[in-house]
């Protein structure tokens, strides 16, 4: 069936750039976090891991992390408004 | 080496914008002459110019195909032919299944050089006459006028969501590759 085919093939897409989009989200929260602690305290200062494991912490529920799941929604709504435009329009 | 990787760059870069001049809608103001139907030869060497097998298509046992056509006219007295097929669930992405419908707006807006209507007709993909290959007409809307000009709003929207989704991968990759870099200076020094 190419509709399942073709939900399958969006699904595996949309996988890869969430795993790429969620580990870019964190590393670039991370950095953001070792350069603050830096700034106040100067390289090598202890407690910087610590630091940014805190930070870390809340990723999940901050809202990048909620939205980073439109990555599963927004294409098939693409899809939906394309199949709306194109035949029923 | 330079210049391997000039030529290399230049010839992706022509690929990729005759790919999305193949792909993305494009809008032209035409009068339909005629409408039909044509059992049509499609050698294996242009099959990648029509429909995909997996949409409903119907092939005889000599691989040919009943495929519906429109005979437009432009406003400069050029011809033009669409073909009218289902992409169906395959590529390219259009979804499309109301072929037959379409077929019969064509017909019902099907005028005389006389009385003409105009007509704008979105389409993708590219009129080779020597390959025998036609652009898929996607949707058919009455115009004012053969001078009118209408916006191709869907190749906008397609062509600034890939430019974001470009500028977005090209961040995620300078950031895997500067952390990637600090993770190794880490690990040597």
């Amino acid at each position: 069936m190419a509709v399942i085919r073709l939900w399958l093939v969006l699904l595996a897409l949309e996988a890869v750039f969430f795993v790429a989009l969620r580990l870019y989200l964190r590393l670039r929260r991370a950095e953001r976090l070792r350069d603050r602690w830096r700034e106040r305290h100067g390289r090598g200062a202890a407690g910087e891991d610590a630091f940014v494991a805190r930070g870390m912490a809340g990723f999940e529920k901050g809202l990048r992390a909620r939205l980073s799941f439109l990555v599963f929604v927004l294409p098939n709504l693409a899809v939906l408004v394309i199949v709306y435009l194109v035949n029923w329009h | 080496m330079y210049y391997a990787r000039v030529v290399i760059g230049v010839l992706f870069g022509v690929l990729v914008f005759a790919f999305l001049d193949y792909a993305l809608p494009s809008q032209n103001v035409v009068r339909i002459s005629n409408t039909y139907n044509r059992l049509t030869n499609i050698p294996a060497s242009s099959s990648l110019f029509w429909a995909a097998d997996s949409t409903g298509t119907v092939e005889n046992a000599r691989g040919q195909r009943d495929v519906r056509f429109m005979d437009t006219v432009r406003p400069n007295g050029k011809v033009f032919v669409y073909r009218n097929e289902d992409t169906g669930w395959v590529w390219p992405p259009y979804f499309k299944y109301d072929s037959a419908n379409l077929q019969a707006e064509a017909t019902n807006l099907q005028s005389t050089g006389a009385d003409p209507i105009w007509v704008n007709v979105t389409a993708y993909g590219w009129r080779v006459a020597p390959m025998s290959i036609y652009p898929n007409a996607i949707s058919i809307n009455s115009v004012a006028g053969p001078d009118a000009r209408p916006t191709n709003w869907p190749a906008m929207i397609v062509c600034a969501v890939l430019l974001a989704l470009l500028a977005l991968v090209w961040r995620m990759w300078g950031q895997f590759r500067e952390t990637g870099l600090q993770r190794f200076r880490r690990k040597s020094t």
